[in-house]
């Protein structure tokens, strides 16, 4: 009777106990789909060119698959990696490169120039004359652009007066800069203001001074 | 009977007098109205400033530009279609001087730039000036002398020279 009674227990147990198992792998399968619906979002499917279709990018409820199918497909954009003017601003660089050594050498050949010219005019023009005495001061040393000292010399045969301190620099500052008209109606009106009309008249020879009075006889230039 | 004869003398010299006396009336009436005035120039130059033309009877029109740094100046003023022309471009001026010919000048100072036309002439290109010469002249004409440098060289007709003094 024992015996019997162990043997339908057994059965009992093993029975429920299937019973359980088989309930329990079903609701885990069911489970593990649930997540990966959840997990895994839809993703556009791409296209040979690597563009996205319309109609997966515009896909909207009740919108229906003819009107999707109505709109014009995008033009294909080529896609590049190089800069179309990287070539140019390469070639452009090297040329201002090249350009900015070229002009360090216009520099230091202008400066041996004007080295060689103030050398020369030392020797052609007496200290007792314009040009010679300003050759003698420390701004001739100073004054490194040739085309400076040609005008200063020019301007010194034209009005032969001795220049003060500054004033050779002025008119460099004033020959480099192309910028007479801030002080004169000419270059030359600009210079007669800055060196002063009286000065030029005082110590000019008298028919310069006589030839610049009536040159500028219509022009408040002269108080004559 | 003599005298008659001495008053009739007395007529003659009269006569021969008064006569010489009208001759000479005459003479001098009418040189008076064959002399014609001499022609007389106005003294003087033109002072083209910037912005400003000018053209003398020679035929030598100058204009300076509006933003040139320096005055132009025309002698003579006004002249006669033979007249030798002078033109002074001072100091930093720029512009443009055309109609030279054989007996004119274009002097260029230091920093003026200046481009001349013509058909013959002389231009004398100082240290630190620039500019172009241009002969209108047909093939076998004249040429334009430019002198620059203590050289000088020649623009034959049809050619234009650019100058750098």
């Amino acid at each position: 009777m024992k015996r019997t009674h162990l043997i339908g227990g057994l059965c009992v147990i093993a029975v429920s106990a299937f019973g359980l198992s088989t309930l329990t792998v079903q609701d885990r399968s069911t489970e593990g789909v649930a997540a990966t619906r959840v997990e895994e979002p839809r993703e556009p499917v791409a296209d040979q060119r690597g563009s996205f279709a319309p109609e997966e990018l515009v896909a909207a409820p009740g919108v229906s698959q003819g009107t999707r199918e109505e709109v014009p497909s995008l033009p294909a954009v080529p896609v590049t990696t190089e800069d179309p003017c990287a070539s140019v601003v390469a070639d452009l660089d090297a040329a201002i490169v090249v350009n900015n050594a070229h002009e360090k050498t216009i520099a230091q050949l202008n400066e041996k120039l004007a080295e060689v010219m103030r050398e020369r005019d030392r020797f052609m023009y007496g200290e007792d004359t314009p040009y010679g005495a300003f050759l003698s001061s420390y701004e001739a040393d100073e004054i490194n652009d040739p085309n400076a000292l040609v005008r200063i010399e020019d301007w010194l045969q034209k009005f032969p007066v001795f220049l003060g301190v500054g004033e050779a620099t002025w008119i460099a500052e004033r020959t480099g800069a192309k910028d007479w008209k801030l002080y004169g109606r000419t270059s030359e009106l600009a210079l007669i203001r800055f060196l002063g009309p009286d000065r030029l008249v005082a110590e000019l020879p008298p028919a310069r001074s006589a030839e610049l009075i009536a040159y500028y006889a219509d022009e408040p230039v002269f108080n004559q | 009977m003599r005298s008659i004869l001495t008053l009739a003398a007395m007529l003659l010299c009269a006569s021969v007098a008064l006569s010489q006396a009208a001759a000479t009336t005459t003479n001098s009436a009418s040189n008076q109205q064959s002399a014609e005035p001499k022609p007389i120039e106005p003294l003087g130059h033109e002072k083209v400033e910037p912005g400003e033309c000018h053209t003398n009877k020679d035929g030598v029109k100058v204009c300076n530009d509006a933003d040139s740094d320096g005055d132009f100046t025309v002698d003579p003023k006004t002249g006669s279609t033979t007249s030798e022309t002078t033109v002074e471009a001072k100091n930093d001026a720029t512009g443009t001087v055309d109609g030279i010919d054989g007996n004119d000048t274009v002097n260029c100072a230091n920093g003026s730039n200046v481009t001349i036309t013509g058909t013959g002439g002389t231009v004398n290109a100082n240290s630190g000036s620039n500019g172009s010469v241009q002969n209108t002249n047909a093939a076998g004409g004249a040429s334009i002398t430019i002198n620059i440098g203590g050289g000088s060289i020649q623009v034959p007709p049809g050619s234009t020279i650019p100058f750098s003094g």
